[in-house]
């Protein structure tokens, strides 16, 4: 999976529109990955790789400088940012990139 | 006399390393999981797990002893709980025990003389009670308990008895589910297994296993079932594929009131216990693949 696509099971089929909706998350951390689930009902997303990176780097900075953070170039971060957003996990905030509202466990 | 007892239950640091490849892998719906809350934490006094307990008799009385008695019963006392409010158990001289949870009673029971049976404590829907080792780990309902409209008992409750796994160690709390033991079963055996009787639902008899584990015990491998194969075949899973993985499954997850809890609970035990997903041609042989690589 090249520049973060967001895939699923393939019981379950993800559609961008409902996973753009808020997301309250909880978020556990691993090695390589991250975690995020929302208990209000039930929505789970893995993060791995670079996209875990790219999603630990968002805290208001601008996509070229989550690139910087997370060691990657540009235009790949640009792409997991999309897809990221597409799951409700970072939303913009002006010029830059915030993950959605959680809590860490 | 006052006993104040708590534990602060720390979360485990595993602050992630980069990774080398992309990926955001998402579910939609019921996700799920089945595991325990593995908590580490340091201990101030007898403990359980997330409550604060105050326990409070009048200086001197019967009571104070039995305070004494309660405080004893509850060092050893484990529940499974995260930011609950205290909860306060007045030792009464009428001999009654309330507890009360934000100035609101949850329940009223009566003292016995003789009994180490001191206190009920409800969490959701289930229902501790404290008991000293040698007794069942699983009891009726005292017919002294008496708790407010709207506040359901179960009809038996669960006991728990010192022991098990080191403190902060990744265990499960075990429960027992009665073998559903249909008639062609029941033809082909001949004879009920052994195990107590608990139900019987038409033609179904329900029938639970004498050989229980009556404490926390400690997981050392978390194994996913991927189905039956020709051979058997192990292969490590990462934590988020065991979310995944196990989101398709009833589990805790699914369960509105547990989710938070369910969710601390399977990525603090995924922190420490290893993942493997196992194909194997029969439960024999899956068996005895795992032998081999656990600890």
């Amino acid at each position: 999976m090249t520049g973060g696509a967001v895939t699923a099971p393939s019981s379950a089929p993800v559609s961008g529109p409902r996973l753009a909706a808020r997301f309250a998350t909880e978020a556990a951390r691993f090695a390589t990955e991250v975690v995020l689930f929302d208990p209000e009902d039930g929505r789970l997303v893995v993060l791995s790789g670079a996209a875990a990176s790219v999603w630990t780097a968002c805290d208001g900075r601008a996509a070229d400088e989550v690139a910087r953070a997370a060691g990657l170039g540009v235009r790949r971060v640009r792409r997991i940012l999309r897809d990221l957003e597409r799951a409700g996990a970072v939303a913009r905030e002006g010029a830059g990139w915030r993950q959605r509202a959680c809590v860490e466990v | 006399m006052s006993v104040h007892a708590g534990l602060r239950v720390a979360q485990h640091e595993a602050r992630g390393a980069e990774g080398e490849r992309d990926g955001v892998a998402a579910l939609a719906g019921a996700p799920g999981l089945a595991g325990a809350p593995a908590e580490a934490g340091s201990r101030s006094g007898p403990g359980l797990s997330g409550w604060t307990v105050r326990v409070h008799a009048a200086p001197g009385s019967p009571q104070g002893s039995r305070g004494v008695r309660l405080h004893a019963l509850l060092a050893p006392l484990d529940l499974c709980g995260l930011r609950l409010p205290p909860l306060e158990v007045e030792l009464g001289a009428d001999g009654w025990a309330v507890g009360r949870v934000g100035g609101e009673t949850l329940w009223r029971i009566r003292l016995p003389e003789t009994r180490a049976l001191s206190a009920l404590y409800l969490s959701d829907e289930v229902a501790w009670l404290p008991l000293p080792d040698g007794v069942p780990d699983s009891v009726q309902v005292p017919d002294g308990v008496q708790v407010p409209d709207g506040v359901r008992v179960p009809d038996r409750v669960r006991s728990r008895h010192d022991g098990g796994p080191p403190e902060g160690a990744p265990c499960a709390f075990p429960f027992a589910l009665p073998l559903a033991v249909k008639p062609w079963t029941l033809r082909a055996l001949g004879a009920l297994p052994a195990g107590e009787v608990v139900a019987r639902d038409d033609d179904v008899t329900y029938v639970l296993p004498p050989r229980r584990a009556e404490t926390r015990v400690p997981v050392a491998l978390l194994v996913l079932l991927e189905g039956r194969g020709r051979r058997v075949r192990l292969r490590p899973l990462s934590p988020g594929a065991v979310f995944l993985a196990l989101s398709r499954q009833p589990s805790s997850l699914q369960l509105a009131r547990h989710r938070a809890r369910a969710f601390a609970g399977l990525a603090g035990l995924l922190r420490t216990v290893p993942a493997v997903g196992l194909v194997t041609p029969s439960p024999a042989a899956g068996a005895a693949a795992l032998l081999k690589i656990l600890p």
